[in-house]
């Protein structure tokens, strides 16, 4: 049934046409004025008597009549307006016509409002249900609305009572593919009504309205990770608004995803061979499973690829390729549409070089083959061949005392074997590469000042210090081989199921004792046999270093001569290369950030950003110890985003491609439990589905069965009391 | 009707004012002290009036209103006060002429249409009679003037008796019987309504047209009826206070009462009050 639109004084009625009829009210006045063109004629000789008693009862008469006319068009009236059935539709608005409520609406606009549901999305279907309550609240009522999903956002902070307006408002926005942070979004609710308390004292009720999808997940992890914040805002919530939540969609029960897509190396020279593996995951119970992904370079489907199930709820994939064109490129990952399309792909990026430069610094630089520090690391990173700029691997060696004097920023990875000392400057050219994302190697050796190098594990004024720890002494025995390896780490994920072999038991005679400490934050990628650190990385910045705590040659360990030797070093020069670009592959909501160290450039480079929806705009660096910097911090949607830089010179050129994929809180869409869960985290909410909801706003019948009924009844009964008076009265007075 | 009223009569209980003595009565106040037996007195030391014979030259006066008013008549009543006043003329004059007294009548509204002198004789009657069938109601009623004058045209005291409704200007009214009463005339009042007119029993909402009043009135009688009775009560209570003041008889009658049961009971009330 159409919901009847007119709305009178906060009543609706569910025959108005019957309303029609209101102009018979003055057929009393019809009636009255017949009645005196009908009356007898008669002669009278006593006229003196008939004007001396209207004299004395003429108002009284006047009054009566008036009073019985009155009555009478006011019971016509009731009359029809109980035949029209009225409605009460703002239980405000009845119970006195200047209340008004204060809602507060928070829309989930996370990832997963955007699968589908009957025919609509469930964000779509949200918005309808907003926008219904909209129509339907009182007429002095005022909105707001919170998008719910990270970070919580005022679409509407004033509270505006444009309904109108409003509902424009509503109608405008898009589904975000961020994840949610309900506790940030139940404070930024709890502080909007308080505020709205002091700035709207006409407000003498709030409500809060969450739409959402009711998504397990996003709610366990906020209990688990903020429960006691979360009930302590809940419960001041409560205290202040009515809290409803309602749930749109229906069951749904599964979702594909793709969960992780990585690529090594992610900085790679032409033609070297890129290898992309990832990740298919099913939640919930479906028999179904792709049997292939399909891989996209630069929006451009090149091929497909099986996907091995492994186990019911997780499959795997692999594809290698060799880029043939330098410069940033996409490569993307996707499935066949299912409920909720957007998980379906992921994107990685990776930069392609036409060679990839690395210097070594040796500290016992020598022309004959093998007797300096570096040979053997320089053939592992070119295996193909000797010489060092064939490939795409470009290696040049240089010896220690010509550090300080290179130009290191045209290399993309310094490699350190066996030099002596760092000094203070050299220690601040090797911070500044690595904090503008370039990759740091040492090797140690019987070269190595262990002050030198302590030196610049100490914190330098404001300045980070460039290591993670501190050499504490060499050691020295035979006994000592490599042990225990950390295959979680990307460095030696390749040796995962290989612990006999591989990097364990090597045989080291000689090596530095490393002691990490917390000034930088580091990871021990191996240990030796007696525990000491054998490998460790750390992160500085945009940039990535690796410290071998043993020699790069076989001075003081076999390791080079070792078949592992060069997959080993081949995964330390990937890892390290893919500092900088690791902040390339995003989730939604994080931030897009670049450095550049432009030479010689004094006024703020432009730059422009093309989002993931065609959009650009034009942004200014800024300038921060030395660098250019810049930051975007709405990626609120998946895609490639594009980077543009223009700078002093009126160069434009690509600098970067990013992708921003889905955040995986959001794949699994069940939402079993859910009801229990949000109930401990929110007592004294209001549960209630869309549907339900839908349900009462359309069919009034139901809702106002009790309020209609009750307010037919107490028209009739107010008729009949005026019946009986118009009666009394009519009779009174008559003689 | 008039011959059976005066068939029970043995004397005209209208006494006049002759010099042939008939009897002593007691002094009252009020009583004309030129009427005063003094030899009684000096007898006595009690006070004695003269009563008198009437003399057969009793000159009894009708006027009888003819204006619009008297041409009333209500549903239920059987005459119209005119008719009514007719038949009270009529028998009032011929118990007059029955005692070989005389009489006369006048008819009149805003002045007279007809003065017709007291006279004795067979024929006067039939006079008087025929007069009255001539006229009809129309016309206001000045009671004042015609009061007035008759006291002035009728030279040799006597009886003036007044038939009408007396919807009139009660100063007026005042006013002509204290002047009748000023030329030593007697004066007696017949006051003719009809019911309706004293107990306002319309049922229905009535236009109601006036006679002598020139308006049109739209009322609901059941609304009007308390105020109006109260109207007229006061009215009655002012007209007889006006009468027992000025020591006029009033007699009241309405249409539906019979005439002879109204002069039957007036003429034994006034005998009895003249016989003390």
């Amino acid at each position: 049934m159409d919901k009847p639109e007119l709305l009178i004084l906060g009543l609706s009625f569910l025959d108005p046409a019957i309303l029609l009829g209101l102009p018979a009210v003055i057929i009393p006045i019809l009636i009255h004025l017949w009645n005196r063109r009908r009356h007898m004629e008669m002669n009278w000789a006593a006229m003196e008597f008939v004007l001396a008693a209207l004299a004395i009862e003429r108002r009284r008469i006047l009054l009566r009549e008036y009073l019985l006319l009155l009555l009478r068009m006011l019971a016509i009236a009731l009359l029809i307006v109980a035949a029209a059935r009225p409605v009460v539709e703002a239980p405000a608005v009845a119970m006195g016509y200047q209340a008004a409520t204060g809602w507060i609406f928070v829309l989930d606009d996370s990832l997963s409002m955007e699968q589908s549901c009957r025919g609509k999305s469930c964000f779509d279907e949200a918005r309808d249900v907003i926008m219904r309550l909209v129509k339907h609240a009182g007429p002095a009522d005022t909105f707001c609305l919170l998008r719910a999903a990270q970070p919580p956002t005022w679409e509407v902070e004033l509270a505006i009572s444009d309904r109108q307006a409003f509902l424009q408002i509503i109608d405008q926005i898009k589904c975000r593919h961020t994840r949610n942070d309900w506790l940030a979004c139940l404070e930024a609710v709890l502080g909007r009504t308080q505020r709205l308390r002091e700035e709207y004292p006409q407000l003498t009720r709030f409500v809060v309205v969450i739409v959402t999808d009711a998504q397990r997940e996003p709610w366990n992890q906020a209990m688990k990770r903020q429960g006691a914040a979360l009930s302590s805002t809940a419960d001041e919530l409560a205290r202040q608004a009515e809290l409803i939540i309602c749930h749109v969609g229906g069951d749904r029960e599964s979702n594909t995803a793709i969960t992780r897509l990585e690529a090594s190396p992610l900085v790679c020279s032409r033609n070297e061979e890129t290898v992309i593996a990832g990740q298919v995951t099913v939640f919930g119970n479906t028999t179904e499973r792709p049997a292939t992904v399909e891989w996209l370079i630069d929006g451009v489907k090149i091929g497909e690829s099986r996907v091995d199930w492994k186990s019911p709820d997780m499959g795997t994939f692999i594809w290698s390729y060799r880029p043939s064109r330098p410069g940033d490129h996409v490569i993307e990952a996707t499935l066949s549409d299912d409920q909720l399309s957007v998980d379906n792909r992921r994107g990685v990026v990776v930069t392609v070089h036409d060679q990839v430069r690395a210097l070594c610094i040796d500290g016992r630089y020598s022309p004959i083959p093998f007797q300096g520090a570096s040979d053997y690391v320089r053939l592992a990173l070119a295996p193909e061949s000797a010489a060092s700029k064939t490939g795409g691997m470009e290696v040049q060696v240089i010896p220690e005392a010509r550090l300080a004097e290179s130009d290191i920023t045209r290399f993309d990875i310094l490699i350190l074997c066996d030099v002596a000392q760092i000094t203070p400057g050299e220690a601040q050219l090797l911070a500044d590469f690595l904090r503008l994302g370039g990759g740091l190697v040492i090797f140690g050796g019987p070269r190595v000042q262990m002050a030198a190098y302590n030196r610049a594990a100490e914190p330098q004024g404001t300045a980070r210090p460039l290591f993670p720890g501190r050499l504490v002494g060499i050691v020295n025995s035979p006994d000592i081989t490599t042990g225990m390896v950390n295959t979680r780490h990307p460095i030696v994920r390749i040796l995962a199921g290989w612990e006999e072999g591989g990097l364990t038991k090597v045989p080291v005679r000689n090596y530095l004792r490393f002691q990490p400490t917390n000034s930088v934050p580091s990871e021990i990628v191996a240990r030796y046999s007696n525990g000491d650190p054998f490998i460790v990385a750390w992160e500085y910045d945009m940039g990535r270093g690796v410290l071998i705590t043993t020699s790069a040659d076989t001075s003081w360990t076999s390791l080079p001569l070792w078949p592992i030797w060069v997959p080993l070093i081949q995964e330390i020069k990937a890892w390290v290369l893919s500092g900088g670009l690791s902040a390339r592959t995003l989730v939604c909501g994080q931030p897009l950030s670049l450095s550049m160290a432009l030479r010689n450039v004094r006024e703020a480079p432009t730059i422009v950003l093309t989002d993931a929806e065609g959009t650009s705009w034009r942004e200014r660096a800024e300038l921060v110890d030395g660098t250019w910097q810049w930051k975007y911090t709405q990626t609120d949607w998946t895609g490639v985003y594009k980077i543009e830089i223009d700078n002093a010179n009126n160069e434009t050129r690509q600098v970067a491609l990013f992708s921003v994929n889905t955040p995986l809180e959001e794949a699994d869409l069940r939402s079993q439990g859910w009801e229990e869960m949000v109930q401990k985290g929110l007592p004294g909410a209001h549960m209630v589905s869309a549907d339900l909801i839908n349900q009462i706003l359309e069919s009034p019948v139901q809702h106002g069965s009790g309020s209609g009924n009750t307010l037919s009844r107490v028209l009739l009964l107010s008729l009949l009391a005026l019946v009986i008076v118009e009666i009394v009265i009519a009779h009174a007075g008559k003689s | 009707m008039v011959e059976g009223t005066v068939t029970g009569l043995h004397r005209s209980p209208f006494h006049g004012f002759s010099v042939e003595f008939a009897e002593h009565r007691e002094y009252s106040p009020g009583d004309d002290l030129r009427y005063v037996d003094w030899k009684v007195f000096g007898k006595t030391d009690k006070f004695y009036v003269k009563r008198f014979e009437q003399e057969t030259n009793l000159s009894c006066m009708i006027l009888v209103d003819a204006s619009a008013s008297m041409g009333f008549k209500s549903h239920e009543a059987p005459l119209s006060k005119w008719e009514y006043a007719q038949c009270t003329a009529a028998a009032l004059a011929y118990i007059v002429l029955a005692q070989q007294d005389r009489a006369g009548l006048g008819v009149f509204a805003e002045q007279y249409r007809v003065f017709a002198r007291p006279e004795t004789g067979g024929g006067q009657w039939q006079q008087i009679v025929q007069l009255l069938e001539k006229e009809s109601p129309a016309g206001k009623t000045e009671i004042g003037t015609v009061l007035h004058e008759a006291a002035e045209r009728l030279t040799r005291r006597g009886v003036i008796v007044i038939v009408g409704d007396f919807l009139v200007d009660l100063n007026q009214l005042e006013r002509g019987l204290k002047y009748v009463r000023y030329a030593n005339h007697e004066a007696i009042v017949f006051h003719i309504l009809d019911d309706q007119e004293i107990f306002f029993d319309l049922q229905q909402p009535v236009l109601l047209r006036g006679l002598e009043v020139v308006s049109k009135v739209g009322v609901d009688p059941r609304l009007l009826r308390h105020a109006y009775r109260r109207c007229v009560e006061e009215y009655l209570r002012n007209i007889q206070r006006i009468c027992h003041g000025l020591k006029v008889d009033y007699v009241r009658a309405t249409t539906r009462e019979k005439l002879d049961h109204v002069l039957r009971e007036y003429l034994a009330f006034r005998r009895k009050i003249k016989s003390i």
